[in-house]
């Protein structure tokens, strides 16, 4: 009876969890993991662990170096900017805005995407051809272009940004989702749960949609790294977050003409942003290789 | 064959013509352009007249209508800044754009194949090693900050490169960079795929095995064979590198298109706005026709 129980109910070990866990995370890229969580939890957390309030200035501290430079202060470990504002406490205001932003307009996007993906590919004929052309208007036209004209449309901040990125990046997720679709409606699963008297909603949402989530988390997992790129374009084209607010790029744009005396402005913003995307992108491949080997010609 | 051709070409004309609404929609959202018109004292009937002779005037409808009787034959009236035709201020400084583009484009496919097609053939190679980390890093840098590290670098503590402007080769070289350093990576990490696809392919191990030399092996079997998925991502960089214009002519007072539409976004100037927007959207329909037409012809496979 005893070895009977211990062959059919493994005992459930701390050992079990650590094992899953080592399976699921195989081969991820542990430095872009580690730097990833860390600017989401400071991001998440930027009002408690900032050391200064990053929008708070005195001209009597401004342009101070780094704490590494001779006369670098602890109390402003990164230096201070042309209005004296702490560099370190305004990256981390920084993140935060790069993460609602990247995170939320991924979401739009990728909702209108598949939501045009299911209808195309799902009902072909017109509606099809209607989704292709809309799809083939927004690859056509550069984002930016419009981004500026919707930027002038509406007032500038972190809903504008969300607002125009997420009109904008749809057009990939169509794409390569309406294909998923196309091939999965063909599938017998399909046919039958027609045969058996679903409802067209319950096929889509419940047979199709889950059957898209591994492409779906893959290219969102991608476009999250363009977002925000996109995301500190803007703000540095003067059409995104406003002063005196705190995001990466509007910091590159006004440290710019402090370039040959003030490196730190405009160095350090841009290693947050590289290193995030990068980050980013680093995990994106290795979900990529875990659930989607088909995928590699995307991004 | 005919059949293909003639369906694309409608496909075509149907996207720039839903382009051309979309602009005018959008435009006609941003405000009105009225009062960049008239001088702040004018009468309402002084204003009227104003909005008549721009034709802004009447229902959206017909406003639209006359600018698409206008934009078939090139006309898209004229700049509310300059006070000259829109498409001609587009066209003067499409040359400056077309001229960067090319730059860019040259050391993309220059680089990035050239290094995608090494690391494809040698995988964990040297060259492999050190271009799949130049790939992941260009795609991680925001072209404008790598322009201002680029001015940083090679302009201000060296000296090498003038900072800005528009003139001889040694200006184009620091925007090209920062123009083309994204489609780079990207072309890298295709190509370099694309290879690799072919490459574990049947026919190529039994050429291998027949004892066909590597090099006609590598020109002959793969690279015609991964050409497909490589040409068309580098002709879809064509509107990254447009969209890169944006944002590089601006850093490099670089007088573009690109320039030009960010400076008429910001004063309204819609006849100009539509022109350029109508030009690029031209550019790259047009590109992508070219690019279908010449695979169809190349390639019997393929059919859509």
């Amino acid at each position: 009876m005893a070895i009977e129980e211990t062959i059919l109910v493994p005992p459930r070990t701390s050992r079990n969890y650590v094992l899953m866990a080592r399976e699921v995370f195989r081969g991820v890229p542990i430095p872009a993991l580690l730097f990833l969580v860390l600017i989401l939890v400071v991001g998440m957390a930027a009002p408690w662990v900032a050391p200064h309030d990053p929008r708070a200035g005195d001209l009597a501290r401004s342009l101070l170096p780094p704490v590494w430079s001779a006369e670098g202060t602890w109390t402003y470990p990164l230096g201070t900017d042309q209005q004296g504002r702490d560099i370190l406490s305004r990256l981390i205001a920084g993140a935060r805005v790069s993460l609602l932003v990247g995170f939320t307009a991924v979401g739009v996007s990728g909702s209108i995407g598949l939501l045009l993906a299911l209808v195309a590919g799902f009902y072909g004929g017109w509606a099809d051809a209607v989704v292709g052309r809309l799809i083939d208007v927004m690859l056509a036209l550069p984002f930016l272009l419009i981004a500026l004209v919707l930027a002038t449309i509406l007032e500038p901040g972190v809903r504008t940004v969300i607002i125009v990125l997420g009109l904008t990046g749809w057009a990939t997720y169509a794409r390569i989702l309406r294909g998923e679709v196309l091939r999965i409606r063909s599938q017998d699963y399909l046919k039958l749960a027609r045969v058996g008297g679903c409802s067209t909603t319950r096929i889509l949402f419940k047979y199709i949609t889950p059957n898209l989530t591994n492409t779906f988390v893959v290219l969102a997992s991608l476009q999250l790294g363009v977002t925000i790129l996109s995301e500190a374009t803007l703000s540095f084209l003067g059409i995104g977050v406003r002063a005196p607010e705190a995001a990466w790029g509007l910091m590159l744009s006004e440290g710019r003409q402090y370039i040959t005396f003030a490196w730190w402005l405009v160095v350090l913003p841009g290693v947050a942003i590289v290193l995030t995307v990068l980050s980013i992108n680093m995990l994106g491949d290795w979900l990529r290789v875990r659930l989607d080997p088909r995928l590699r010609q995307v991004g | 064959m005919a059949r293909y051709f003639v369906t694309r070409m409608l496909q075509a004309g149907i996207t720039l013509w839903l382009v051309t609404v979309l602009v005018f929609v959008l435009v006609r959202l941003s405000g009105d352009p009225i009062q960049l018109l008239v001088s702040p004292e004018a009468t309402t009937a002084e204003i009227e007249l104003v909005r008549q002779n721009y034709g802004l005037d009447g229902p959206w409808l017909d406003q639209y209508v006359t600018f698409l009787t206008g934009a078939l034959q090139g006309d898209f009236g004229s700049s509310i800044r300059f006070k000259e035709p829109a498409m001609e201020l587009v066209l003067e400084r499409l040359p400056a754009t077309i001229k960067l583009a090319a730059a860019g484009m040259a050391l993309t496919i220059g680089f990035g194949l050239t290094v995608g097609v090494i690391s494809g053939l040698r995988p964990s190679g040297f060259v492999d090693r050190v271009g799949s980390m130049i790939a992941l890093l260009g795609q991680a840098v925001p072209a404008f900050w790598l322009a201002i590290m680029l001015i940083l670098v090679f302009s201000v503590q060296l000296g090498w490169f003038p900072t800005s402007g528009y003139g001889g080769f040694m200006h184009m070289i620091l925007p090209a960079i920062a123009l083309s350093h994204f489609s780079t990576a990207a072309l890298m990490r295709l190509s370099r795929s694309a290879i690799l696809d072919v490459t574990g392919s049947d026919y190529v191990r039994l050429a291998h095995l027949k004892g066909v030399h590597p090099f006609r092996v590598a020109t002959r079997h793969v690279l015609r064979n991964a050409a497909i998925p490589i040409v068309t991502l580098a002709s879809v960089q064509l509107i990254g590198m447009l969209n890169g214009a944006i944002v590089t002519e601006t850093i490099f007072a670089w007088p573009g298109v690109g320039r030009l539409m960010i400076d008429s976004v910001n004063a309204r100037d819609f006849p100009v706005i539509q022109a350029g927007v109508f030009v690029t959207a031209v550019m790259f329909i047009a590109g992508n026709l070219i690019v279908d037409f010449t695979y169809a012809l190349l390639d019997p496979r393929i059919r859509y």
